[in-house]
C-alpha cells in the first residue's frame, strides 16, 4: 500500500467518525447577528487584550531582542544548540530545517528536535540590515527533560533577496535570557504574495484610463519591520466616501485583524450587487458593494478571481 | 434567506464539519468554524447552486480555518507570555488510535490542509492554490514534504 493510499484511508476513517452536527438553532438564531458569531467576538476581544499587554512587554524587551556576542558569536555554541550538519545528538536544540544558506521564501517551515524548558522553542528572523521581521515561537512536542519535535511555518516579507539569519533559541525559564541559541544564516527571498501584492502597486486609472492622483487613490506596501511588508493598504478619497479617505486593506495573513471589521477572503467568483466604475490597476477591477461602504472587492479580469478587502476601523502606524 | 440557509445547512453540514476536523484535528473548534461559515454565508447562499453552494462553503471554511490559525498563534504567544502551561492536545488523544492521522495532525498547518484537500476533498493542484492563496506549484512542493515526511509512518 503506497503512503498516499494510507493517508486517503486514514482521512476517510478520521471523517467518517464525525456523525453529526445539529446546532441549527444556533445558526438560526444567529440569523439577526453581524457576521460574526459571538464566540468568535469574544475571541477576537481576548486577542485585542493579549495585544494590549504584550507591546509594553515587547517593548522592554527590546534591548535584549537579538541573542548576541556572548550567547553564540558567530554560530553554534559548545554546550549550546547547533544545526544538524555540524552538531551533536545531544545539543539542546537542533533546527534540521532550512539548511545552512538555503534560500527561503515565506512561509519557511522551521523544523528540529529540542530538549527546553516546556518545550518552548523561540524563533527570530532578521533581515540584512538585523531588522527582526519576526519574533515568534513554536512548541516542541515534548520537553523539561525529554526531546521533541517542533516543527513552525512561518510567514515573513521581504521586498528583495537578501541575506538574513534564523535564530532558534530556548528563553532561559530564571531570567528571560536567550540560551542554547542557534543561527542559521539564510537567503531571504520575496514570496508569492508579495508578487501578488506587488500586482495592486502601480498607477490606478479610472473608467476613462485617467490616472488617479496620490490623494485621490493610491496603493502602498506596509513597512517590513512590523511585518506588514506584504499587505497592500488601498486609500481611497473619493466622493463616496465624503469625510475623509477610507483605508482598505489586503491582508491575507490576518496581520491587522484587530483593526478590520471582517477578514480578508478570497472568491472564485463576484458575487452579489455589486457596481464598478471602471477603476482599475493592471487586471485587477475596483468593485463595490452599495450596501456595504467598508469592504472593496478587487476583481481580476481574466480569471474572474476576486479578493474581498475590509476596510481599516482607524489609521493604524507602526514604529 | 432563512430557507436558503437551512437548505444548505442540512445538505452540507456534515460534510463540511468533516472537512473542518481534518483541518483542526479537535472537535469543538471544527464545530465553532462550521457555525461561524454558515453564519457568514447566510446572505449569499440563495445565489447558488447545489455544487456551487458546496464550492462557496469549502473556501468559506478554509478562510475561516486560516483565520482560526492566525488567532491561535496570537492566543499562544500571549499565553506562553503571561502563563505557560501545558496544552492540550486533543489531537494526541486520537493518536493512539491512528499513528498515520496523528502524523498528519502533527503537519504545519499549510501541508496538513494541503494534503486534506488532495487526499480527502480531491481537488487539484489548482483549486487547491486558489483556496489557499498560493501558486500550484507551492501546493505541489507543500504536499511532497508532507508525504516525504508521512512516508515514516508506513516505513516497516
Amino acid at each position: 500500500m503506497s503512503v498516499e493510499e494510507v493517508v486517503r484511508e486514514s482521512l476517510r476513517r478520521r471523517a467518517e467518525l464525525v456523525q453529526s452536527l445539529d446546532r441549527w438553532a444556533d445558526v438560526r438564531d444567529a440569523e439577526s447577528l453581524p457576521p460574526l458569531s459571538a464566540p468568535t467576538r469574544s475571541r477576537l476581544a481576548a486577542v485585542a487584550v493579549a495585544i494590549a499587554v504584550l507591546i509594553p512587554a515587547g517593548l522592554l524587551a527590546f534591548a535584549a531582542l537579538r541573542p548576541s556576542a556572548g550567547e553564540s558569536p558567530g554560530g553554534p555554541t559548545p554546550g549550546g544548540g547547533g544545526h544538524t550538519q555540524e552538531s551533536r545528538t545531544d545539543a539542546p536544540i537542533e533546527v534540521t530545517s532550512p539548511a545552512l544558506n538555503a534560500n527561503v521564501s515565506s512561509p519557511v517551515v522551521i523544523e528540529g528536535t529540542a530538549d527546553v524548558f516546556e518545550g518552548n522553542v523561540r524563533i527570530r528572523i532578521f533581515d540584512a540590515i538585523n531588522n527582526m521581521i519576526v519574533d515568534t515561537f513554536t512548541t516542541a512536542t515534548c520537553g523539561s527533560g525529554c526531546r521533541g519535535e517542533f516543527s513552525a511555518e512561518i510567514e515573513f516579507a521581504v521586498a528583495e533577496e537578501q541575506q538574513g539569519e534564523i535564530v532558534v533559541f530556548e528563553e532561559s525559564a530564571e531570567t528571560g535570557k536567550p540560551r542554547n541559541v542557534v543561527r542559521i544564516p539564510v537567503i531571504l527571498v520575496p514570496g508569492e504574495n508579495l508578487e501578488r501584492a506587488m500586482e495592486f502597486i502601480g498607477t490606478w486609472t479610472d473608467g476613462e484610463g485617467n490616472a488617479y492622483t496620490e490623494a485621490e487613490l493610491s496603493a502602498s506596501l506596509g513597512p517590513e519591520h512590523c511585518s506588514w511588508g506584504d499587505i497592500v493598504f488601498l486609500s481611497i478619497a473619493e466622493p463616496r466616501y465624503g469625510s475623509g479617505p477610507v483605508t482598505f486593506v489586503r491582508d491575507t495573513t490576518n496581520e491587522l485583524a484587530d483593526h478590520t471589521e471582517r477578514a480578508w477572503e478570497s472568491l472564485p467568483l463576484l458575487l452579489g450587487d455589486l457596481t464598478s466604475d471602471g477603476t482599475h490597476v493592471g487586471d485587477w477591477e475596483l468593485w463595490f458593494d452599495p450596501s456595504n461602504p467598508r469592504t472593496v472587492y478587487l476583481r481580476h479580469g481574466v480569471t474572474g478571481e476576486t479578493e474581498v478587502w475590509p476596510a481599516l476601523t482607524q489609521q493604524i502606524g507602526c514604529d | 434567506m432563512a430557507d436558503d440557509l437551512r437548505r444548505a445547512y442540512e445538505a452540507h453540514r456534515l460534510a463540511l464539519l468533516r472537512l473542518a476536523v481534518l483541518f483542526t484535528g479537535a472537535d469543538p473548534v471544527a464545530e465553532d468554524l462550521v457555525h461561524d461559515v454558515f453564519v457568514r454565508s447566510r446572505s449569499r447562499l440563495g445565489d447558488l447552486d447545489h455544487d456551487e453552494t458546496r464550492a462557496y462553503l469549502r473556501r468559506a471554511l478554509v478562510n475561516a480555518w486560516r483565520n482560526e490559525v492566525r488567532h491561535r498563534r496570537v492566543e499562544r504567544r500571549h499565553e506562553a507570555a503571561v502563563s505557560p502551561r501545558e496544552v492540550d492536545d486533543p489531537s494526541d488523544r486520537i493518536a493512539a488510535h491512528d499513528e498515520m492521522w496523528a502524523a498528519i495532525a502533527r503537519l504545519p498547518e499549510r501541508q496538513r490542509a494541503a494534503v486534506v484537500l488532495r487526499y480527502y476533498e480531491d481537488l487539484s493542484d489548482r483549486e487547491i492554490a486558489r483556496l489557499l492563496g498560493c501558486r500550484p506549484v507551492t501546493v505541489r512542493s507543500q504536499v511532497k514534504r508532507a508525504l516525504a515526511k508521512l512516508q515514516e509512518v508506513v516505513r516497516p
